[in-house]
């Protein structure tokens, strides 16, 4: 951002400014698109079984469970799952769900936590489960009727690691491998050090909107100059690109990658510029700051500002020098949502670049809370039956890309065919 | 309450600015009128390096009492900051959401237990 030393070479807009997304994907359509995704039950009702049962969902990091024993918990609500993931004394990672075998009772009743004996006892009746997964110790196991220890273990859930990502799978049997679901999107996985950043900071926002609204609100950039007029004036946009015009879109079968410019010559306010500059831990990173490899920031502009790699069919995760941000649209119902925003950066070592970061974290969390409700009037809005479709720019290709890609999903699933992108 | 070096920051913290999370930050953010939020920021900026360079001289998060208030102030002037210099310290035209359906959740102590943040 603002704070990175960078040259002042502008990249100069393309001559095909205005159509060339729209002729390069002309496959996904150009049309108006139709909003029943948004506001029908019967639509989530596929998407909770041809998507989120189905695909292998992104879940977190390794670095959230470093230690043997550290456990994350992740509700995924539209599959009706509770997921425990463990790092076991053997130092792997493990998914289950979280259901105690004896009665069924939740196992694991917090969010994350350590347990240092690497077990995990059930707060009803005291069952104890391993990092295997395999029940160790039943209170009176005598008084059952056969015994239970190894035979009655937690039902193990699919699990694959990406680049340090955990990704998870609810079918018994994953009909796809997590490389060939990943397929050409592994490649922008590979060219950034995301593990190189700790994750920092989590938030999460439960909103009267459908999933794929909030997804769309951060796959664009035309709406800044205007939502977040106030809280972001010329943070990314500038008088050559005034609306943060793309750098490359590529549209994959269901994930996609885009790559934006930044605004070398963005001016911070008085206190911004320490709080950007100066202090900033993100100065101090050096090469990550301006990452290079044909998987980030694959126009090698100098001019560079974010990259957006989509991982389907809920994770957006935002690269920006020295930070990345993981966005997760975890839906609810068709107009209830979960966003969860965790935020990976350095550890500060200061107290400037404390300072530092809070601002930045406040300068982003105060422009999501702008998108948030746009989100819930969007929802509003098109429940009312006012509109029966909308339309989009070609700078808006990710969103149109959104709801052709869980389309897809959904006809694969019930119908066993599928389109694909060429 | 605040090291002696920085004593006319008190008021400041008598009026209740040393917060430890940020979710009590920016609810005070908001809690306050245009004139609090420019007297804190006009009583800060001129001291804002000399606190960043005095804290600076201690271990992050292992602050004495009174270095771990002046540390809490500085982290509200990052949300005064964000007010005064984006909406010239009136946030009427401010309308995303409101901060607390926006939860930080990093402020919670792990193994807490995990609540949904119902809504109404």
């Amino acid at each position: 951002m603002a704070s990175n030393p960078k040259p002042l070479e502008l990249t100069p807009l393309p001559s095909d400014l205005g159509y060339r997304w729209r002729e390069k994907f002309a496959q996904i359509g150009t049309g108006p698109v139709s909003i029943e995704p948004a506001i029908s039950p019967q639509w989530f009702e596929w998407e909770r079984e041809a998507i989120f049962k189905r695909c292998w969902l992104t879940v977190g990091t390794v670095d959230e469970i470093p230690n043997p024993g550290d456990y994350i918990v992740r509700e995924i609500h539209a599959a009706r799952a509770s997921i425990l993931i463990v790092r076991a004394r053997d130092g792997e990672i493990r998914a289950f769900h979280n259901v105690c075998r004896h009665r069924g009772n939740k196992l694991v009743w917090d969010y994350k936590g350590s347990q240092r004996a690497c077990a995990w006892a059930c707060r009803f009746h005291g069952f104890v489960y391993d990092g295997k997964g395999d029940l160790v110790f039943v209170p009176e196991e005598g008084n059952f009727k056969e015994p239970l220890c190894g035979k009655l273990n937690l039902p193990p859930v699919s699990l694959g690691i990406y680049e340090g990502f955990i990704f998870i799978n609810l079918q018994a049997e994953p009909e796809e491998s997590l490389e060939t679901y990943l397929g050409p999107i592994a490649a922008h996985l590979r060219d950034y050090p995301f593990q190189a950043l700790p994750q920092r900071y989590h938030y999460q926002s439960f909103q009267r909107s459908n999933w794929k609204l909030a997804l769309d609100a951060q796959s664009e950039v035309y709406h800044v100059p205007y939502l977040h007029g106030q809280t972001w004036p010329k943070l990314f946009n500038r008088p050559d690109r005034p609306h943060v015009e793309s750098f490359d879109m590529r549209l994959y079968n269901r994930h996609r990658y885009g790559n934006w410019p930044g605004n070398p010559h963005y001016k911070p306010q008085d206190v911004e510029v320490f709080a950007l500059g100066k202090y900033s831990s993100i100065t101090r990173l050096g090469e990550i700051n301006q990452p290079t490899g044909p998987g980030i920031n694959s126009s090698n502009a100098p001019d560079w500002g974010f990259d957006i790699v989509h991982l389907f069919p809920n994770t957006n995760i935002l690269i920006l020098g020295g930070v990345w941000h993981t966005h997760q649209f975890w839906p609810l119902s068709e107009n209830r949502l979960l966003w969860e925003i965790k935020i990976h950066m350095p550890e500060a070592q200061t107290a400037g670049e404390r300072f530092s970061e809070e601002y930045g974290r406040i300068l982003l969390r105060d422009a999501l809370r702008e998108d948030g409700t746009t989100h819930e009037h969007t929802q509003e809005a098109l429940e009312s039956g006012a509109i029966d479709s909308i339309v989009l720019q070609d700078e808006e290709m990710f969103v149109r890309h959104n709801y052709w890609a869980v389309e897809q999903e959904i006809r694969h699933w019930r119908d066993g065919v599928r389109e694909t992108i060429e | 309450m605040l090291p002696e070096a920085f004593a006319e920051l008190e008021p400041l913290a008598e009026s209740g600015w040393c917060l430890a999370t940020e979710a009590e930050r920016v609810a005070k953010r908001h809690a306050s009128t245009e004139q609090e939020l420019r007297h804190f920021y006009d009583l800060m900026v001129p001291r804002l390096e000399a606190v960043i360079a005095y804290l600076d001289a201690f271990q992050l998060d292992k602050f004495p009492e009174a270095e771990k208030q002046l540390m809490s102030l500085l982290l509200s002037m990052a949300e005064v900051t964000f007010a005064v210099e984006k909406f010239d310290a009136d946030e009427s035209t401010y309308e995303g959401l409101p901060a607390n359906r926006f939860v930080p959740v990093h402020d919670i102590p792990a193994g807490g237990l995990y609540t949904p943040f119902e809504y109404k």
